[in-house]
């Protein structure tokens, strides 16, 4: 009986410890960054503890400081998702910053030419606007891999400086104004310039495609009738933090549950995750690997696109240059710190929001620069790239089939023995 | 092969990364010594028109102002390095300036994004500083969201144009007279009729200059080729360097560089092209007096004055307890005005192009087709 028992119990533990080493990783990748990165404050002579404390109160100190983590967040898990899903099926979009941005522009066209819609339409036609800005940007890369054989990375990356040089020039180019200038010559459908001022950016977007607020949704009918006259009510209404934080986040915590369904509960995933492991295998399998990819490419896309448009309609409301720097680029690490996995890419996306968001505060309390905070942000990447290396799934695999052999060769000697015994 | 490719990319990301992070700590010894150098330079400058205020002023403002200011905090929002030698490098001399006229306490922030500026702000409010001073058109939503998030703090913009918020102070220099006389100097100086003018981006002020600099050109009766060309980017002496050497190899002598911390790279290619035996060709710097960089061919070039800007909305405006608005200051504050040429060009020219300057300082109509714009 206790030879039955055994290996069972080793199998638990091994299955606990391949379970939790995509946990492990970057819990202990991030432990590892900051005590580094203490060693490198302690040199530079300040207290690592004060700076750490400080980062901390900078990201979760205050409700300003709360509504700062979760709007820096926000883009983050979406161009975190964009990369993991990508990678599932072995298309890894390095062009997640053009796509931000493609997804924002497009979002803020709709939103600064159809005024007179209502609110609800308004916000589901800017979203659906930089899906589809994102996603064609992403399929042009996946077309030429999966048809021509190019290189994704190469594409992506490229793609990116396209974008950039024609965000750059729509900015400069005046979009019709109602009142001011209504000429709809060719140049100006691509313009996205406000016509009223000098710089170049973009007019606000219509207001009523603003996400709504915690704020607005406490000053709803319902909920003023229920606590209207309670102190907390007051001053929560009198709070600015409340007006920041939109439902953006809340939408970034469907977009992480979408992601998981799509990658894990549903063929379109499967096949995707499939191709990603070994495309010839896939192709064995019967499956179209060629329109794997472009599926897979338009759902990186559409996530991209859509960090833009969380940005515009939920903090920004406008586009100008250099609005939202790297977000597209930093979720690559998000998703790599991530495992891929769509949980771990937000939990990855709330470490570096949460990083960004104090590391101001961290230098006015102690003096440590807010370089430090990308010193941090660089070793826990480091980090979790070594750790993807240690292959402990295939070391408990090659364990297991070793003990399986030796137990087949006593079994196969025992049962030798039995026979000369009977003889 | 996969698992090498994540690995190569992600390392590549991580040294960006890391080069980023890294980029403000290795700032090179000279820059900080130049920047001490100048801000030296702009605290004799601001003594000397203390001097000349006392002498003139019934009431001392300055030293009122310095009762008034005294020991208060100074925040600065900054968008790059302060030793980028341009836009960022005269934030930091003035708020040196600041520090040293009216005995502030300063600190800031370098290399703050668009959409973290205003949590910067508001980390700066809530640790108690007085006064928050962004840098920057860029800024414009955010330091207007926080200021009235914050009334009791007075907040400045340089380059802003919102001028409806009671502790909200915006100032902009008057353009178009640094283009225009900087037009006139260098449709005067060149020999091969080719000019190049180097901006890092496009923007409105930056286009009315040139457009001011062409028309001087046209008031001149020259016909010298202006051609504009653009980094892209505040932060590219490589990429300047090759414009620039596009531009000389093309017949330019006369180049223009509005390019921060870029102008090493149009130095660079000047300095190449002088060396190879073109002794004709000059620089002209903007922003600042980048005569150090090149005392063989830089010429002084046109300075906008950051500190000037700064200390007059702190003196005359928030000490004096004016409420906020929008300000432009030009060269009648002295906040604009011309380098020292080295002779680097024929003392005609020279003396032409004073002369036209010190006509316009006392009759701003005896050039009329100068259009100065403050609303930039």
């Amino acid at each position: 009986m206790q030879a039955k028992h055994q290996p069972r119990k080793q199998n638990l533990w091994q299955a606990f410890l391949e379970k939790s080493f995509n946990i492990t990783i970057p819990v202990v990748a991030i432990l590892a960054a900051f005590a580094i990165s203490g060693l490198l404050i302690l040199g530079w002579g300040s207290n690592p503890i004060a700076a750490y404390k400080a980062i901390f109160q900078g990201a979760f100190g205050s409700p300003n400081a709360i509504a700062t983590t979760l709007t820096r967040m926000t883009p983050l898990v979406f161009t975190g998702l964009a990369v993991a899903y990508g990678y599932k099926a072995g298309f890894f979009n390095v062009g997640a910053e053009g796509q931000l941005y493609m997804g924002a522009l497009a979002a803020t066209w709709v939103g600064v030419t159809f005024t007179n819609w209502p609110g609800w339409l308004l916000v589901i036609a800017c979203f659906l606007a930089a899906s589809l800005a994102g996603a064609f940007l992403a399929l042009i890369p996946a077309y030429l891999k999966a048809k021509r054989g190019f290189n994704e990375v190469l594409t992506t990356l490229l793609f990116n400086y396209i974008v950039m040089q024609f965000f750059a020039w729509s900015l400069r180019i005046d979009h019709p104004m109602a009142g001011v200038d209504e000429k709809w010559g060719l140049v100006n459908w691509f313009g996205i310039k406000d016509p009223t001022q000098p710089y170049p950016k973009s007019a606000f977007v219509a207001e009523q495609s603003w996400l709504p607020s915690v704020n607005s949704f406490l000053k709803t009918g319902f909920i003023n009738s229920i606590f209207g006259g309670t102190h907390w009510y007051q001053a929560s209404l009198a709070e600015p933090a409340l007006e920041r934080i939109t439902l953006a986040p809340l939408l970034a915590v469907l977009g992480v549950i979408i992601v998981f369904v799509l990658m894990f509960k549903t063929t379109i995933g499967f096949r995707a995750r499939a191709v990603g492991v070994s495309p010839d295998a896939a192709r064995a399998m019967g499956i179209n690997v060629s329109k794997t990819i472009l599926v897979t490419a338009l759902i990186s896309g559409t996530l991209a696109g859509l960090a833009g448009a969380m940005e515009i309609l939920g903090t920004q409301h406008r586009v100008m240059e250099r609005f939202l720097v790297d977000a597209g680029f930093t979720g690559i690490p998000v998703a790599l710190i991530g495992q891929l996995h769509p949980v771990g890419a937000w939990l990855s996306a709330f470490f570096f929001g949460a990083l960004r968001a104090g590391a101001n505060r961290m230098q006015i309390t102690t003096a440590v620069p807010v370089a430090m905070v990308y010193v941090i942000q660089a070793l826990t990447i480091l980090f979790a790239i070594a750790g993807t290396t240690i292959e402990l799934v295939s070391y408990f695999k090659k364990s297991r089939m070793t003990s399986l052999s030796e137990r087949a060769e006593e079994e196969r000697l025992s049962l030798e023995n039995n026979e000369v015994l009977d003889a | 092969m996969k698992k090498t490719l994540v690995v190569l990319v992600s390392l590549l990301v991580l040294f960006t990364m890391m080069l980023s992070a890294c980029a403000p700590a290795a700032a090179p010894e000279k820059v900080v010594e130049t920047v001490v150098v100048e801000v030296e330079k702009e605290v004799e400058k601001v003594v000397e028109k203390t001097v000349v205020v006392e002498a003139e002023a019934p009431e001392d403002p300055m030293a009122v102002a310095r009762e008034k200011l005294a020991g208060k905090k100074l925040a600065g929002i900054l968008s790059g390095a302060v030793n980028d030698a341009g836009w960022n490098t005269q934030a930091y001399m003035a708020m040196v300036s600041a520090r040293d006229t009216f005995g502030l306490d300063i600190a800031y922030t370098e290399h703050v994004k668009v959409e973290d500026a205003a949590q910067v702000m508001r980390d700066y409010a809530d640790a108690g500083f007085d006064i928050i001073f962004a840098h920057g058109y860029e800024y414009a939503d955010q330091i207007a969201q926080v200021a009235q998030e914050y009334p009791n703090i007075p907040f400045i913009q340089t380059n802003g144009s919102v001028g409806d918020i009671k502790n909200l102070y915006t100032i902009t220099l008057s353009t178009g007279e640094g283009g225009y006389f900087m037009g006139r100097l260098a449709c005067q100086a060149t020999k091969t009729g080719k000019i190049t003018i180097i901006g890092a981006d496009e923007f409105p002020i930056w286009s009315h200059h040139i457009l001011m600099f062409k028309q001087a050109c046209t008031d001149l009766g020259s016909k010298a080729e202006v051609s504009e060309v653009y980094i892209g980017s505040w932060n590219d002496p490589a990429k300047a360097k090759q414009l620039a050497t596009a531009a000389i190899a093309n017949g330019s002598d006369i180049i223009i560089s509005n390019a921060d911390s870029g102008d090493t790279g149009t130095v660079e290619a000047v300095k190449e092209a002088y060396d190879k035996g073109n002794k004709d060709v000059r620089m002209i710097s903007w922003v600042k007096d980048k005569n150090y960089l090149g005392p063989d061919f830089v010429i002084g070039g046109w300075t906008e004055d950051v500190a000037a800007e700064l200390l007059y909305i702190l003196a005359d405006k928030i000490a004096a307890g004016e409420p906020g608005g929008h300000f432009a200051i030009g060269m009648k504050e002295h906040a604009a005005y011309m380098n020292p040429i080295y002779g680097l060009v024929s003392m005609d020219i020279e003396k032409d192009v004073v002369a036209k300057i010190e006509g316009y300082l006392k009759d701003p109509g005896s050039i009329p087709t100068l259009k100065v714009r403050t609303d930039l």
